[in-house]
Protein backbone atom coordinates (compact mmCIF):
# COMPACT_ATOMS: atom_id res chain seq x y z
CA UNK A 1 0.00 0.00 0.00
CA UNK A 2 2.66 2.21 0.86
CA UNK A 3 4.25 1.65 -2.36
CA UNK A 4 1.69 2.78 -4.47
CA UNK A 5 1.08 6.24 -2.43
CA UNK A 6 4.74 6.60 -2.79
CA UNK A 7 4.23 5.68 -6.71
CA UNK A 8 1.26 7.64 -7.25
CA UNK A 9 3.03 10.54 -5.04
CA UNK A 10 6.28 10.38 -8.29
CA UNK A 11 3.58 10.34 -10.46
CA UNK A 12 2.06 13.48 -10.03
CA UNK A 13 5.18 15.14 -9.23
CA UNK A 14 6.38 14.19 -12.21
CA UNK A 15 3.35 15.27 -14.12
CA UNK A 16 3.46 18.90 -12.11
CA UNK A 17 7.45 18.75 -13.20
CA UNK A 18 6.00 18.38 -16.74
CA UNK A 19 3.20 20.48 -16.84
CA UNK A 20 5.63 23.45 -15.07
CA UNK A 21 8.26 22.79 -17.77
CA UNK A 22 5.17 22.66 -20.39
CA UNK A 23 3.41 26.42 -19.14
CA UNK A 24 7.49 27.77 -18.93
CA UNK A 25 8.26 26.67 -22.27
CA UNK A 26 4.33 28.50 -23.43
CA UNK A 27 5.58 31.72 -21.39
CA UNK A 28 7.97 32.30 -23.73
CA UNK A 29 7.52 34.79 -26.06
CA UNK A 30 7.80 33.78 -29.74
CA UNK A 31 8.93 36.61 -32.85
CA UNK A 32 8.54 35.67 -35.53
CA UNK A 33 10.35 37.57 -38.29
CA UNK A 34 11.06 37.71 -41.95
CA UNK A 35 14.35 37.63 -43.80
CA UNK A 36 14.19 41.56 -44.45
CA UNK A 37 13.77 42.65 -41.07
CA UNK A 38 16.65 43.52 -38.93
CA UNK A 39 16.31 40.37 -36.34
CA UNK A 40 15.92 37.72 -39.40
CA UNK A 41 18.61 39.10 -41.53
CA UNK A 42 21.17 38.92 -38.76
CA UNK A 43 19.42 35.26 -38.27
CA UNK A 44 19.89 34.58 -42.19
CA UNK A 45 23.11 35.22 -41.98
CA UNK A 46 24.18 32.78 -39.53
CA UNK A 47 21.82 30.14 -41.36
CA UNK A 48 23.14 30.53 -44.57
CA UNK A 49 26.66 30.03 -43.07
CA UNK A 50 25.48 26.27 -42.03
CA UNK A 51 23.90 25.14 -45.00
CA UNK A 52 25.20 21.45 -46.21
CA UNK A 53 26.33 22.35 -49.70
CA UNK A 54 27.87 19.66 -51.73
CA UNK A 55 31.54 20.64 -51.66
CA UNK A 56 32.33 18.15 -54.18
CA UNK A 57 31.02 17.49 -58.15
CA UNK A 58 28.75 14.63 -59.02
CA UNK A 59 30.99 11.76 -60.03
CA UNK A 60 30.29 8.44 -61.21
CA UNK A 61 31.85 5.98 -58.71
CA UNK A 62 31.16 2.47 -57.48
CA UNK A 63 28.37 1.27 -55.11
CA UNK A 64 29.76 1.29 -51.84
CA UNK A 65 32.49 3.62 -51.76
CA UNK A 66 33.34 5.36 -49.06
CA UNK A 67 34.66 9.11 -48.60
CA UNK A 68 35.51 10.86 -45.73
CA UNK A 69 37.14 14.58 -45.21
CA UNK A 70 36.67 17.47 -43.57
CA UNK A 71 35.04 20.71 -44.75
CA UNK A 72 36.36 24.03 -43.58
CA UNK A 73 34.38 26.94 -44.13
CA UNK A 74 34.90 30.83 -43.80
CA UNK A 75 32.53 32.63 -41.78
CA UNK A 76 32.58 36.55 -42.67
CA UNK A 77 33.71 38.67 -39.54
CA UNK A 78 30.58 41.18 -39.24
CA UNK A 79 31.07 45.00 -38.65
CA UNK A 80 29.17 46.34 -35.43
CA UNK A 81 26.51 47.80 -37.29
CA UNK A 82 25.44 44.62 -39.03
CA UNK A 83 25.32 42.97 -35.47
CA UNK A 84 23.25 45.54 -34.51
CA UNK A 85 20.10 43.53 -35.08
CA UNK A 86 17.44 46.65 -34.30
CA UNK A 87 18.96 47.41 -30.97
CA UNK A 88 21.85 49.56 -29.94
CA UNK A 89 23.69 47.11 -28.46
CA UNK A 90 25.44 44.64 -31.18
CA UNK A 91 25.09 40.84 -30.42
CA UNK A 92 28.68 38.90 -29.98
CA UNK A 93 28.14 37.09 -33.23
CA UNK A 94 31.60 36.94 -34.43
CA UNK A 95 32.37 33.67 -32.59
CA UNK A 96 33.86 31.73 -34.79
CA UNK A 97 35.79 32.18 -37.94
CA UNK A 98 35.48 29.14 -39.67
CA UNK A 99 33.02 26.00 -39.31
CA UNK A 100 34.76 22.97 -39.56
CA UNK A 101 32.41 20.23 -40.47
CA UNK A 102 33.57 16.13 -40.57
CA UNK A 103 31.53 14.54 -43.85
CA UNK A 104 31.33 11.04 -45.07
CA UNK A 105 30.06 9.60 -48.21
CA UNK A 106 28.88 6.70 -49.51
CA UNK A 107 27.31 5.51 -52.47
CA UNK A 108 24.12 3.18 -52.29
CA UNK A 109 22.80 0.58 -54.87
CA UNK A 110 20.93 2.67 -56.99
CA UNK A 111 23.77 5.42 -58.08
CA UNK A 112 22.49 7.46 -54.98
CA UNK A 113 25.26 8.89 -53.10
CA UNK A 114 24.68 9.87 -49.73
CA UNK A 115 26.23 12.30 -47.62
CA UNK A 116 26.21 13.20 -44.09
CA UNK A 117 27.60 15.46 -41.43
CA UNK A 118 27.64 15.67 -37.94
CA UNK A 119 29.24 18.38 -36.02
CA UNK A 120 30.14 16.99 -31.95
CA UNK A 121 29.14 19.35 -29.46
CA UNK A 122 32.81 20.28 -28.65
CA UNK A 123 33.80 23.75 -28.28
CA UNK A 124 35.60 25.39 -30.80
CA UNK A 125 36.55 29.17 -30.48
CA UNK A 126 33.62 30.56 -28.24
CA UNK A 127 30.81 28.10 -29.81
CA UNK A 128 29.29 24.63 -29.27
CA UNK A 129 27.82 23.06 -32.01
CA UNK A 130 25.87 20.08 -32.07
CA UNK A 131 24.78 19.95 -35.86
CA UNK A 132 23.76 17.28 -38.38
CA UNK A 133 23.10 17.30 -42.25
CA UNK A 134 21.95 14.50 -44.48
CA UNK A 135 21.91 14.87 -47.97
CA UNK A 136 21.10 12.54 -50.70
CA UNK A 137 21.94 12.77 -54.45
CA UNK A 138 21.41 10.99 -57.39
CA UNK A 139 23.95 11.67 -60.60
CA UNK A 140 22.84 11.44 -63.88
CA UNK A 141 24.69 11.68 -67.24
CA UNK A 142 22.39 12.54 -70.28
CA UNK A 143 25.18 13.70 -72.76
CA UNK A 144 28.48 13.82 -70.73
CA UNK A 145 27.22 16.02 -68.64
CA UNK A 146 26.30 15.02 -65.24
CA UNK A 147 23.16 16.60 -64.13
CA UNK A 148 22.18 15.48 -60.20
CA UNK A 149 19.42 16.20 -58.02
CA UNK A 150 20.21 16.83 -54.79
CA UNK A 151 18.00 16.92 -51.62
CA UNK A 152 19.38 18.28 -48.12
CA UNK A 153 18.52 18.25 -44.50
CA UNK A 154 20.11 20.03 -41.64
CA UNK A 155 19.32 20.31 -37.76
CA UNK A 156 21.20 21.16 -34.63
CA UNK A 157 21.78 23.51 -32.25
CA UNK A 158 24.77 26.29 -31.78
CA UNK A 159 25.43 27.71 -27.94
CA UNK A 160 27.00 30.78 -27.64
CA UNK A 161 27.07 34.22 -25.24
CA UNK A 162 25.37 36.55 -28.36
CA UNK A 163 23.03 38.61 -26.71
CA UNK A 164 25.29 39.05 -23.02
CA UNK A 165 28.94 38.61 -23.14
CA UNK A 166 31.67 40.41 -21.25
CA UNK A 167 32.26 43.28 -23.08
CA UNK A 168 29.42 45.13 -22.63
CA UNK A 169 31.08 46.03 -19.01
CA UNK A 170 33.50 47.65 -21.32
CA UNK A 171 31.60 49.31 -23.78
CA UNK A 172 29.24 52.03 -23.69
CA UNK A 173 27.29 53.63 -20.53
CA UNK A 174 24.42 52.35 -21.78
CA UNK A 175 25.53 48.68 -22.67
CA UNK A 176 27.39 48.77 -19.57
CA UNK A 177 24.09 49.44 -17.66
CA UNK A 178 22.40 46.65 -19.85
CA UNK A 179 24.73 44.19 -18.75
CA UNK A 180 24.04 44.74 -14.94
CA UNK A 181 20.45 45.45 -15.62
CA UNK A 182 19.17 43.49 -18.55
CA UNK A 183 21.74 40.67 -18.19
CA UNK A 184 22.02 39.72 -14.69
CA UNK A 185 25.81 40.41 -15.31
CA UNK A 186 25.79 36.98 -16.64
CA UNK A 187 26.93 35.56 -20.05
CA UNK A 188 23.65 34.27 -22.06
CA UNK A 189 23.42 31.02 -23.26
CA UNK A 190 22.03 31.47 -26.61
CA UNK A 191 20.68 28.76 -28.82
CA UNK A 192 20.64 28.73 -32.71
CA UNK A 193 18.44 26.18 -33.90
CA UNK A 194 18.68 25.96 -37.30
CA UNK A 195 16.16 23.41 -39.59
CA UNK A 196 16.93 23.65 -43.10
CA UNK A 197 15.21 21.54 -45.64
CA UNK A 198 16.73 22.39 -48.95
CA UNK A 199 16.42 20.71 -52.65
CA UNK A 200 19.14 21.39 -55.29
CA UNK A 201 20.72 20.78 -59.00
CA UNK A 202 23.65 20.43 -59.67
CA UNK A 203 25.40 20.35 -62.77
CA UNK A 204 29.37 19.50 -63.68
CA UNK A 205 31.12 18.67 -66.68
CA UNK A 206 35.11 17.66 -67.30
CA UNK A 207 36.29 20.13 -69.74
CA UNK A 208 39.96 18.94 -71.60
CA UNK A 209 43.36 20.74 -69.90
CA UNK A 210 41.01 21.67 -67.01
CA UNK A 211 42.87 20.32 -63.92
CA UNK A 212 40.29 19.84 -61.79
CA UNK A 213 36.06 18.80 -62.34
CA UNK A 214 34.25 22.13 -62.58
CA UNK A 215 30.67 21.57 -60.99
CA UNK A 216 28.17 24.88 -60.18
CA UNK A 217 24.63 24.48 -59.02
CA UNK A 218 21.68 26.10 -57.35
CA UNK A 219 19.34 25.47 -54.66
CA UNK A 220 16.28 26.42 -52.42
CA UNK A 221 16.50 26.45 -48.95
CA UNK A 222 13.22 25.98 -46.73
CA UNK A 223 14.02 27.22 -43.38
CA UNK A 224 12.78 27.58 -39.59
CA UNK A 225 15.29 28.73 -37.96
CA UNK A 226 15.18 29.81 -34.15
CA UNK A 227 17.18 31.89 -32.14
CA UNK A 228 16.49 31.51 -28.27
CA UNK A 229 17.89 34.48 -26.23
CA UNK A 230 19.21 32.82 -23.29
CA UNK A 231 19.53 35.31 -20.81
CA UNK A 232 20.33 34.12 -17.36
CA UNK A 233 19.32 35.24 -14.06
CA UNK A 234 21.43 35.26 -11.39
CA UNK A 235 20.87 31.70 -10.01
CA UNK A 236 21.52 30.38 -13.30
CA UNK A 237 18.00 29.92 -14.85
CA UNK A 238 17.20 31.05 -17.91
CA UNK A 239 14.71 34.78 -17.92
CA UNK A 240 11.72 33.56 -19.64
CA UNK A 241 10.93 37.55 -20.02
CA UNK A 242 13.20 37.20 -23.17
CA UNK A 243 11.49 36.10 -26.43
CA UNK A 244 12.59 33.42 -29.15
CA UNK A 245 12.60 34.66 -32.03
CA UNK A 246 11.54 32.49 -35.32
CA UNK A 247 13.37 33.13 -38.57
CA UNK A 248 10.70 31.39 -41.63
CA UNK A 249 12.14 31.89 -44.90
CA UNK A 250 12.31 30.32 -48.58
CA UNK A 251 14.87 31.38 -50.49
CA UNK A 252 17.56 30.67 -53.36
CA UNK A 253 21.37 30.34 -53.41
CA UNK A 254 23.92 29.11 -55.75
CA UNK A 255 27.62 27.77 -55.75
CA UNK A 256 30.19 26.86 -58.05
CA UNK A 257 33.25 24.75 -57.15
CA UNK A 258 35.73 22.46 -58.49
CA UNK A 259 36.97 18.32 -57.30
CA UNK A 260 40.81 17.68 -57.71
CA UNK A 261 41.37 14.34 -57.64
CA UNK A 262 45.16 14.44 -56.20
CA UNK A 263 47.57 11.79 -55.12
CA UNK A 264 46.63 8.16 -54.43
CA UNK A 265 43.23 8.19 -52.51
CA UNK A 266 42.74 12.04 -51.66
CA UNK A 267 40.35 14.25 -52.74
CA UNK A 268 40.17 18.26 -52.81
CA UNK A 269 37.24 20.64 -53.59
CA UNK A 270 37.50 24.51 -53.25
CA UNK A 271 33.64 26.12 -53.48
CA UNK A 272 32.02 29.73 -53.95
CA UNK A 273 28.86 29.36 -52.09
CA UNK A 274 26.13 32.89 -52.20
CA UNK A 275 23.26 33.48 -50.79
CA UNK A 276 21.56 36.33 -51.60
CA UNK A 277 21.36 38.99 -48.72
CA UNK A 278 23.27 36.66 -46.55
CA UNK A 279 26.88 35.92 -47.37
CA UNK A 280 29.55 35.11 -50.14
CA UNK A 281 32.04 32.57 -48.89
CA UNK A 282 34.35 30.18 -49.49
CA UNK A 283 34.35 26.72 -48.38
CA UNK A 284 37.55 24.10 -49.06
CA UNK A 285 37.01 20.05 -48.37
CA UNK A 286 39.92 17.56 -48.22
CA UNK A 287 38.88 13.87 -48.19
CA UNK A 288 40.00 10.31 -48.83
CA UNK A 289 38.48 7.50 -50.69
CA UNK A 290 38.35 4.81 -47.86
CA UNK A 291 36.98 2.12 -50.21
CA UNK A 292 36.01 2.12 -53.48
CA UNK A 293 35.93 -0.96 -54.85
CA UNK A 294 32.42 -2.84 -55.82
CA UNK A 295 30.31 -2.93 -58.52
CA UNK A 296 29.61 -0.13 -61.14
CA UNK A 297 26.58 1.82 -59.63
CA UNK A 298 24.93 2.53 -63.50
CA UNK B 1 53.83 14.91 -63.47
CA UNK B 2 54.50 15.80 -60.04
CA UNK B 3 55.61 18.87 -60.78
CA UNK B 4 52.45 19.43 -62.53
CA UNK B 5 50.54 18.73 -59.67
CA UNK B 6 53.06 20.44 -57.60
CA UNK B 7 51.39 23.81 -59.55
CA UNK B 8 47.64 22.32 -59.10
CA UNK B 9 47.86 22.44 -55.77
CA UNK B 10 49.59 26.06 -55.53
CA UNK B 11 47.74 27.18 -57.90
CA UNK B 12 43.88 25.74 -55.85
CA UNK B 13 45.90 27.36 -52.22
CA UNK B 14 46.26 30.66 -54.21
CA UNK B 15 42.85 30.73 -55.84
CA UNK B 16 41.34 29.30 -51.99
CA UNK B 17 43.12 32.20 -50.34
CA UNK B 18 41.48 34.56 -53.01
CA UNK B 19 38.32 33.01 -52.41
CA UNK B 20 38.88 33.59 -48.62
CA UNK B 21 39.87 36.81 -48.60
CA UNK B 22 36.59 38.42 -50.42
CA UNK B 23 34.07 36.11 -48.02
CA UNK B 24 31.40 38.71 -46.85
CA UNK B 25 28.14 39.45 -45.68
CA UNK B 26 25.54 40.33 -48.48
CA UNK B 27 24.00 43.31 -46.46
CA UNK B 28 25.10 46.01 -45.11
CA UNK B 29 23.24 47.18 -42.01
CA UNK B 30 20.66 45.84 -39.60
CA UNK B 31 20.20 49.06 -37.90
CA UNK B 32 16.61 50.38 -38.30
CA UNK B 33 16.46 53.67 -36.08
CA UNK B 34 12.65 53.69 -36.41
CA UNK B 35 12.45 50.27 -34.89
CA UNK B 36 9.73 49.34 -37.41
CA UNK B 37 7.80 52.54 -35.97
CA UNK B 38 6.55 55.23 -38.37
CA UNK B 39 8.71 57.47 -38.21
CA UNK B 40 5.86 60.76 -38.50
CA UNK B 41 5.47 63.43 -35.78
CA UNK B 42 1.69 63.27 -34.85
CA UNK B 43 0.34 66.37 -33.52
CA UNK B 44 -2.91 65.29 -31.96
CA UNK B 45 -1.94 61.43 -30.89
CA UNK B 46 -4.10 58.79 -29.63
CA UNK B 47 -2.65 56.46 -26.47
CA UNK B 48 -3.80 53.59 -28.20
CA UNK B 49 -3.04 54.60 -31.76
CA UNK B 50 0.17 56.59 -31.43
CA UNK B 51 1.99 56.19 -27.83
CA UNK B 52 0.83 52.60 -26.96
CA UNK B 53 2.78 51.09 -30.24
CA UNK B 54 6.23 52.94 -29.57
CA UNK B 55 6.12 51.54 -25.37
CA UNK B 56 5.21 48.26 -26.89
CA UNK B 57 7.87 47.77 -29.52
CA UNK B 58 10.59 49.80 -27.87
CA UNK B 59 10.42 49.50 -23.93
CA UNK B 60 7.87 46.26 -23.12
CA UNK B 61 10.48 43.90 -24.40
CA UNK B 62 12.10 41.12 -22.42
CA UNK B 63 14.09 41.82 -19.90
CA UNK B 64 12.81 45.41 -19.91
CA UNK B 65 9.43 47.19 -18.73
CA UNK B 66 7.24 44.37 -18.97
CA UNK B 67 5.10 42.81 -16.32
CA UNK B 68 7.86 39.95 -15.44
CA UNK B 69 10.51 42.60 -15.23
CA UNK B 70 9.22 46.18 -14.23
CA UNK B 71 12.66 47.53 -14.31
CA UNK B 72 12.12 50.25 -11.77
CA UNK B 73 8.96 49.37 -11.11
CA UNK B 74 8.14 50.47 -14.39
CA UNK B 75 5.10 48.37 -16.86
CA UNK B 76 4.60 49.64 -20.56
CA UNK B 77 2.32 46.90 -21.42
CA UNK B 78 -0.47 47.26 -23.19
CA UNK B 79 -2.89 47.02 -20.60
CA UNK B 80 -0.55 48.58 -18.10
CA UNK B 81 1.40 51.60 -19.47
CA UNK B 82 -1.07 54.18 -19.09
CA UNK B 83 -1.70 53.55 -15.16
CA UNK B 84 1.96 53.04 -14.56
CA UNK B 85 2.68 56.51 -15.88
CA UNK B 86 0.20 58.88 -15.87
CA UNK B 87 0.49 61.12 -12.40
CA UNK B 88 3.31 58.46 -10.86
CA UNK B 89 6.06 59.22 -9.18
CA UNK B 90 9.23 58.89 -11.18
CA UNK B 91 11.17 55.76 -9.04
CA UNK B 92 14.66 56.96 -10.17
CA UNK B 93 13.77 60.50 -9.51
CA UNK B 94 10.78 60.74 -7.29
CA UNK B 95 10.94 64.96 -7.70
CA UNK B 96 9.44 64.17 -11.17
CA UNK B 97 5.83 62.08 -12.35
CA UNK B 98 6.60 60.34 -15.07
CA UNK B 99 3.69 61.64 -17.20
CA UNK B 100 2.42 65.30 -15.78
CA UNK B 101 -0.42 65.96 -17.90
CA UNK B 102 0.40 69.01 -19.72
CA UNK B 103 3.45 69.40 -18.79
CA UNK B 104 6.33 67.53 -20.69
CA UNK B 105 9.16 69.34 -19.60
CA UNK B 106 8.81 68.25 -16.16
CA UNK B 107 7.56 64.70 -17.44
CA UNK B 108 10.71 61.97 -16.47
CA UNK B 109 9.43 59.46 -19.56
CA UNK B 110 10.52 62.22 -21.77
CA UNK B 111 13.32 63.45 -19.70
CA UNK B 112 14.50 59.70 -20.30
CA UNK B 113 14.32 59.44 -23.71
CA UNK B 114 15.64 62.84 -24.24
CA UNK B 115 19.46 63.53 -25.68
CA UNK B 116 20.33 65.45 -22.36
CA UNK B 117 22.48 63.45 -20.24
CA UNK B 118 21.76 66.72 -17.47
CA UNK B 119 18.33 66.59 -17.53
CA UNK B 120 18.35 62.91 -16.52
CA UNK B 121 21.05 63.16 -13.85
CA UNK B 122 22.88 61.08 -16.35
CA UNK B 123 21.13 58.13 -16.11
CA UNK B 124 21.45 55.89 -19.02
CA UNK B 125 19.23 57.02 -21.72
CA UNK B 126 16.43 54.63 -22.75
CA UNK B 127 16.06 52.52 -24.43
CA UNK B 128 18.76 50.58 -22.64
CA UNK B 129 20.95 49.37 -25.21
CA UNK B 130 18.41 50.33 -28.33
CA UNK B 131 18.45 52.57 -30.56
CA UNK B 132 16.71 56.31 -29.89
CA UNK B 133 13.35 56.93 -30.49
CA UNK B 134 13.85 59.35 -33.13
CA UNK B 135 12.82 62.69 -33.12
CA UNK B 136 9.63 62.66 -34.54
CA UNK B 137 8.81 59.62 -32.16
CA UNK B 138 9.73 61.87 -29.31
CA UNK B 139 7.48 64.80 -30.47
CA UNK B 140 4.65 62.14 -30.58
CA UNK B 141 5.47 61.57 -27.11
CA UNK B 142 5.89 65.09 -26.01
CA UNK B 143 2.37 66.41 -28.09
CA UNK B 144 0.28 63.66 -26.09
CA UNK B 145 1.94 64.87 -22.72
CA UNK B 146 1.06 68.38 -23.59
CA UNK B 147 -2.35 67.96 -24.99
CA UNK B 148 -3.11 66.40 -21.53
CA UNK B 149 -1.93 62.73 -21.78
CA UNK B 150 -5.69 61.55 -22.26
CA UNK B 151 -6.54 58.08 -22.24
CA UNK B 152 -7.86 57.86 -25.85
Amino acid sequence: MQRHVGRRALAIATMAAVCSAAAMGQNRVRERHDFDDPEGRLIGFYSSVLVFSPLGAPERLNTWALDAGLEVGYIPHLSKSQRTAFQDKPEATNLAPVLARPRVALVLPGALHAQVSWVPPIRMFDVEANLVSIALTRALEPGGTTVAPRFVATFGKVRGSITCFEDLIHGTQSESVYYTEICHSRTSDDHFKPRHLSAEVLVSRSIARLPFLPYGGIGVLNEKTIFDIGVRRTDGSRDPDHPILELRATRAYGFLGGTVNAWRATRFTGELFYAPGSVFTARVFAGIHLHKEGRDAR
Amino acid sequence: MRAERVVHLLGATLVTAVMLAYGCADFESTVDPTGGLPDVEVLSPSFANDIQPIFTRRCAIGGCHTVNSARATLVLTAGHAYDSIVNKTAFLAPQFDRVEPGNADTSWVVRMIEDNDARRFNVARMPLGGQPLTRNQIATIVNWIENGALRN
